[in-house]
């Protein structure tokens, strides 16, 4: 690890600080259990003649033990506290926030659900994987769990802290050097355990106004491009004619979570670039209109479903194998999995409008499980 | 000669009529203590070996980054079996099978107070056994080492594995606390006349402790297992988030059971170990009084320091200063012990066999594990260690130190004791070169990947270009190693059965009682019960025996004296 906020510099310091105590136990030790091998081996006629030990000595050894321990829990005391204390807002952070002034930390809300995380910022937008947050300031985390439990680890920025569902924990971190700091959760959380990454992108605060800014406006647009499928359909359904609607409006504003979407490789980790890349996709699938229609869902199956459910729909980095899933025979199931998520499975209502969910269910039932 | 002299009804069991049966049968429904140990002993050799191989299935999948070799929920079933397996089926039998079967015979009992006991502990682990590894059958748990709800909680791993675990766990659970009902028991009223606690043998009183610590621990894990049962089968909500449930409650309960369990390994390695120190060098344990008093405070202070496992959960500082308190404060006990063992040694007249070497394997282990253990006992060191591999590598080098080295150091001892055959000395070197070198490959490289890159445990795979291949590699290796080691001394105890050299019934010129009776014993273990004068009971028999002849010598010179 290499810290780059105030609060892991003290860690990184009380870890070294433990690793020469271990290093002195380890030596203490092993030294004089060799040391007292070699002078004592057996030789030929020798008898053992045992030195008697007085209680006193005893009583020597557990107060220089006593001693030590004391000086460990000291320095133990000293460096956690000022590693869990809020470090302020300095110079060059984030001081007004949309023109009013920013008091205290910068409340984010961490969510972790299987498996990945998701962002909330105070704006009312939110990113899943990646965090991007404001250099010198002080940001408070919020975590909680949707499912099971997670622990979110950025060991370059902040402690490691459990998110336990139905508590809500939070920490208070300051990261002081622009960049991106990756980390990975650390408690075993099902299948798709290993590839639950994080990625923390610290950028100046203008930047990071910037950023937020772009966020609420792709989502806004997002709702309202999902608002006027509905509406559309709804028409489409009154005039009860087929018709070409070339509507290519909505699909390609489905909101993109994660600004950038390159992350690391990793299943997860991938899911911003996924979406991105679906956007380009909108607009060739929405031709089609109004029936399902499952050659269009094949290539949002690739791109959005194959990461966790494998390739072929058999299972794979995470998913189970949807040949065995009850929800997958039918359409209207389907759909509804994939819009509400659940079970493990996030919800792609949002995400996906609701033509290429109905179209990858198309897919997921007449070609998955139909086969 | 200390037996005692007066007259008094002497039991006779050896002429008892044998039933029509066969030896298996009567050896599988004893409740004779020492059968009922070698089903527990000969049991955890075969899952010590199953521990390994899937510990090496893993490290396989591990080796190479991003590797393929196993579908993620596989890995999960075999981390899960693995975790059920080194601990309830590995390295708790050997010790309390260790401890049923020794620790009678040293304090000159001749026979366990509660026999019926230990034989529906031993049956019921031996069920515990075949639920676990009948999971083939269904589908096994994917809920990891620790069981964690919610994720072991119906909601997320629906399939019964997680069911078919925690009956299993729960089984071995229970027998254990049964045993150890027996065993305290045993231990508190059946020693020998003038075996007072400060002269009973070292092992013996951490027989005592383990099993008084395990009434403890045991029955919390237990009502965790069943409040999980209850969560999953019959829609509780003890530690389902909603409906008032906590998951956190888990954590407690099985940290609990978990951190004593730890204590309960080391505990049994240390007096082992000062057993073997102690007959080996030809010196008495130096200063026993203090080992005795430190064994009982790890045993407490190990078990109430259970929090130092739950540092990033969310619970008050306060309690992690508590936690931390109690793990540094274990510092003083456990530094006495490694002080008298080694002093020990000072002054003797070291014989280097097997035994020894185990023994001196595992106390290195065990330093090098709780050492760092210490390091992450230090709340904030843990804020960044803790969930790392850096964790893994402490526990798993404490663990076989006590479990792998410590056990076979004691198996290697007590070995012509139970079969009047000793176990090969050159294999015994081989396989404990073997299994030191295959530790330390494994585990060093796994503990840098862990502090230097952050390598979570128990995940299924690693990415490139994290900086871990080499590490993952080298762990890889000494995994095989590891696996290799161990095969070879399972091998060497197998083959020792019925091809060792024969050993005679006092093989090492021990100081306790086991060795005061034929290898191996007769059912009822000791035809007299010898008045117990010292701590070393043995060794004034041999002295009383030798004036004894000595005086008959001369008497028999005196009188032969030609009348000149």
């Amino acid at each position: 690890m290499t810290p780059h906020s105030p609060g892991t510099g003290q860690i990184n310091t009380l870890i070294w600080i433990g690793f020469f105590a271990a290093l002195i136990v380890v030596l203490a030790i092993n030294l004089g259990l060799f040391g007292a091998i070699r002078r004592n081996r057996g030789e030929r006629g020798r008898v053992a003649t045992q030195p008697r030990g007085a209680v006193g000595l005893q009583w020597r050894v557990a107060g220089v033990l006593s001693g030590f321990a004391v000086l460990l829990f000291v320095l133990g005391i000293i460096f956690t506290s000022n590693a869990t204390s809020t470090p302020k807002t300095t110079e060059g952070g984030l001081t007004s926030y949309h023109g009013e002034k920013l008091e205290g930390p910068l409340v984010i809300k961490a969510t972790g659900q299987q498996w990945i995380w998701r962002y909330n910022y105070p704006n009312g937008s939110f990113s899943y994987y990646k965090l991007v947050i404001p250099v010198h300031t002080e940001i408070e985390l919020r975590l909680a769990s949707t499912d099971v439990i997670h622990t979110w680890s950025v060991p370059d920025l902040a402690p490691k802290v459990d998110a336990v569902p139905g508590k809500n924990t939070k920490i208070f971190f300051r990261a002081d050097t622009e960049g991106e700091f990756w980390g990975q959760s650390a408690t075993m959380s099902g299948q798709a355990y290993a590839p639950m990454r994080t990625a923390v992108e610290v950028v100046s605060p203008e930047r990071f106004e910037e950023f937020i800014t772009e966020q609420q406006k792709d989502i806004r647009k997002g709702n309202e491009g999902a608002e006027a499928i509905e509406k559309e359909k709804v028409a489409e359904e009154e005039q009860s004619a087929g018709g070409e609607t070339a509507e290519e409006g909505p699909a390609e504003e489905a909101e993109q979570p994660t600004g950038e979407g390159e992350g690391p490789e990793g299943a997860a980790a991938e899911e911003g670039g996924e979406e991105a890349s679906e956007e380009a996709e909108g607009e060739e699938s929405a031709a089609a209109g109004g029936a399902p229609d499952a050659e269009a869902g094949k290539e949002v199956f690739a791109t959005t479903c194959a990461a966790c459910h494998g390739e072929t729909g058999h299972g794979g980095a995470g998913g189970p194998d949807l040949t065995t899933m009850p929800k997958a025979q039918e359409q209207a199931s389907a759909e509804e999995q994939v819009t509400n998520g659940g079970g493990g499975m996030p919800p792609f209502k949002g995400t996906l409008s609701e033509e290429e969910i109905s179209n990858v269910a198309a897919y997921v039932v007449e070609d998955i499980v139909g086969k | 000669m200390s037996t005692r002299q007066e007259p008094r009804p002497e039991i006779v069991i050896d002429g008892f009529p044998r039933r029509n049966r066969w030896a298996w049968m009567d050896f599988v429904t004893s409740a004779d203590h020492k059968d009922v140990a070698k089903i527990l002993m000969v049991g955890s050799g075969g899952f010590l070996f199953l521990a390994a191989l899937e510990l090496f299935l893993m490290r396989l999948q591990l080796a190479i980054p991003e590797n393929t070799f196993m579908e993620p929920y596989t890995f999960n079933r075999v981390l899960s079996l693995y975790g059920a397996t080194s601990i309830f089926f590995f390295v708790l039998p050997l010790i309390m099978g260790l401890f049923l079967y020794i620790a009678p015979l040293q304090v000159g009992a001749r026979g366990t107070a509660l026999p019926r006991l230990s034989q529906i502990g031993g049956a019921l682990w031996v069920a515990g056994a075949v639920v676990l590894y009948s999971g083939f059958l269904w589908t096994p748990s994917e809920a990891g080492v620790n069981p964690l709800p919610p994720l072991s909680e119906l909601a997320f791993l629906s399939n019964n594995g997680v069911d078919a675990w925690l009956t299993a766990c729960g089984f071995a659970t229970l027998g254990f606390v049964l045993i150890s009902i027996d065993l305290t028991t045993t231990l508190q009223v059946d020693r020998a006349p003038g075996m007072a606690w400060r002269r009973a043998p070292i092992f013996a009183w951490a027989a005592n402790v383990g099993a008084w610590l395990m009434l403890f621990i045991g029955p919390v894990l237990l009502a965790a297992f069943t409040m999980l049962m209850i969560d999953r089968n019959y829609d509780g909500t003890f530690f389902a988030d909603g409906g008032g449930g906590a998951p956190l409650l888990w954590q407690h309960f099985t940290w609990i059971f978990y951190s004593g369990a730890y204590m309960l390994v080391l505990i049994f390695a240390f007096a082992a170990v000062a057993e073997i120190f102690a007959v080996f060098s030809g010196n008495e344990l130096f200063n026993r009084n203090a080992v005795m008093i430190s064994l009982a405070a790890i045993a407490v202070i190990g078990t109430l320091a259970y929090m130092q496992n739950m540092y990033t959960a969310p619970i008050g500082l306060g309690w992690k200063y508590f936690g931390m308190l109690l793990s540094l404060t274990l510092i003083v006990p456990v530094g006495l012990v490694f002080y008298n063992l080694i002093a020990t040694l000072n002054g003797g007249a070291l014989r280097m066999r097997a035994p020894m070497l185990f023994s001196i394997g595992a106390l290195v282990m065990i330093s090098l594990g709780l050492a760092a253990e210490m390091q992450q006992s230090l709340v904030g060191a843990a804020f960044y260690l803790k969930g790392t591999t850096a964790s893994t590598a402490a526990t798993s080098f404490a663990l076989i130190g006590g479990g792998i080295f410590g056990g076979f150091a004691a198996l290697h001892y007590w070995f012509p004791k139970i079969t009047g055959r000793a176990m090969g000395e050159q294999l015994g070197r081989i396989s404990f070169w073997t299994t030191a070198l295959g530790t330390l490959l494994a585990f060093v490289p796994l503990a840098l990947a862990g502090w230097e890159q952050d390598q979570v445990v128990d995940a299924y795979k690693f990415f490139n270009h994290t900086g871990v291949n080499f590490y993952n590699l080298l762990a890889s290796i000494g995994v095989l190693i590891l696996f290799i080691g161990v095969t070879l001394i399972l091998i060497n105890a197998v083959a020792s059965v019925k091809g060792g050299a024969r050993a005679g019934h006092d093989p090492w010129g021990g100081d306790t009682l086991e060795w005061f009776t034929v290898s191996p014993p007769p059912i009822h273990n000791f035809d007299v019960q010898p008045d117990v004068r010292s701590a070393r009971p043995l060794r004034d028999i041999r002295a009383a025996i030798a004036s004894r002849a000595r005086t008959t010598e001369e008497r028999a010179a005196r009188e032969s004296q030609p009348v000149a």
